[in-house]
């Protein structure tokens, strides 16, 4: 009777240790994922294609060429809107540097727009329609 | 011992005289002891052993959990220090690699592409106090007021929702982000800046200035006089100034 008695408290205790450690165990591993996803996989600094679209249909070419500028993803299948958004920043400099009379800087930044142009294949009405906002916001 | 009857002698363990078959009747009484100790023995041995065994598993088990509660504590600490401990391993990293970061930096600046010299150093986490990078310390801060500057006339003149409230409110910042970038020229050579960089620094300055200069004349509807004039005016007077161009604008 007193071996049973001892027998049974050591399996009580013993059990709840051991499931404390497995609860530990588990811990211990999702915490050491998250480290190693903060260390290794950081900056996510990406952009998803819906916003590059929706900043296109607000004629928001500002804040495209911001996400281009600032996505650190930079893949295939968002070339056409980086390259919009570095357009939309050339032809603000190209306008700026024609108003100034500095043409060697506009014939760079005329230069730099017809490089990003090249991207461009799907997008020609949306480059029409930067060069026309720039151009009537620069003339204004 | 000897056999009560014969008187030969006997081991205690013999419960009958060989000699005369007498029961032995100590032999009887030792054996039924030597059983009794026996048991008693053996009962106290495994009450011993059971409970020096809960001792040891539990404490063992205990052990364990207080090891794996050292090491989740760590790794919790880590965890609340993982942008220090990115950012001295980025530093490293840059330490290591100065010579590409530099050229990359200078490709920048030939290029006059200022916002994407800006958005570089912010993304690699140059610190200028490092020697490699010190010299560039000037060109930065005058490159991250001139992003600010560019963003703020991005906003008024191409974002779409803004109203007149929000208009003042951004030509009031147009007017600080402008008064902190002329600021930047106006101050002398700093103690660790060698010559060399002082005069990069001026040149790139000047570079920018002309930039600003150019946007005010295209997108604020300014002489070249006036956007030029911008320099030598407060930060408040440039924002009334601004408010009454881009007022007269709409």
């Amino acid at each position: 009777m007193q071996i049973r008695k001892v027998m049974g408290e050591k399996r009580l205790s013993v059990q709840i240790l051991n499931i404390a450690i497995v609860l530990v165990c588990v811990a211990i591993v999702v915490t050491a994922l998250s480290d190693i996803v903060g260390l290794i996989w950081h900056d996510d600094n990406r952009v998803k294609k819906d916003r590059f679209v929706w900043a296109l249909e607000d004629e928001n070419y500002y804040q495209l060429e911001t996400m281009a500028r600032a996505d650190t993803e930079r893949s295939r299948d968002k070339s056409e809107y980086y390259a919009l958004g570095e357009y939309f920043h050339e032809a603000v400099m190209y306008q700026a540097f024609l108003t100034a009379g500095d043409e060697e800087r506009a014939e760079a930044a005329l230069q730099r727009m017809q490089e990003a142009e090249q991207e461009i294949d799907n997008l020609e009405v949306i480059k029409v329609k930067i060069q026309e906002r720039v151009s009537r916001t620069g003339k204004e | 011992m000897k056999c009560e009857h014969c008187g030969s002698n006997l081991d205690l363990e013999t419960e009958v005289c060989p000699y005369c078959g007498t029961v032995n009747r100590q032999a009887s009484k030792h054996v039924a002891d030597m059983k009794k100790y026996n048991r008693q023995f053996t009962s106290t041995k495994e009450s011993v052993y059971s409970k020096a065994r809960k001792y040891s598993d539990v404490s063992v088990r205990a052990g364990i959990l207080a090891i794996l509660f050292v090491i989740l504590a760590i790794l919790l600490i880590v965890q609340g220090n993982i942008y220090r401990i990115r950012h001295s391993m980025q530093v490293a990293s840059n330490s290591l690699h100065s010579e590409e970061i530099l050229k990359q930096m200078d490709q920048y600046l030939e290029e006059e592409d200022y916002l994407g010299f800006s958005q570089y150093c912010e993304e690699k986490g140059i610190r200028f106090y490092e020697d490699a990078f010190e010299g560039y310390n000037r060109t930065h801060n005058a490159a991250s007021c001139y992003g600010y500057v560019y963003a703020q006339l991005m906003k008024i003149c191409f974002s779409k929702e803004t109203e007149n409230r929000d208009i003042t409110r951004n030509i009031a910042f147009l007017g600080d982000y402008l008064g902190d970038f002329y600021q930047c020229g106006k101050r002398e050579k700093d103690y660790y800046m060698s010559d060399d960089d002082y005069e990069q620094f001026l040149t790139e300055y000047g570079k920018m200035k002309e930039h600003i200069t150019a946007w005010m004349m295209a997108y604020c509807n300014m002489t070249r006089e006036e956007a030029e004039g911008l320099e030598n005016m407060s930060n408040a007077r440039i924002t009334v100034f601004l408010e009454d161009k881009l007022d007269a604008d709409s």
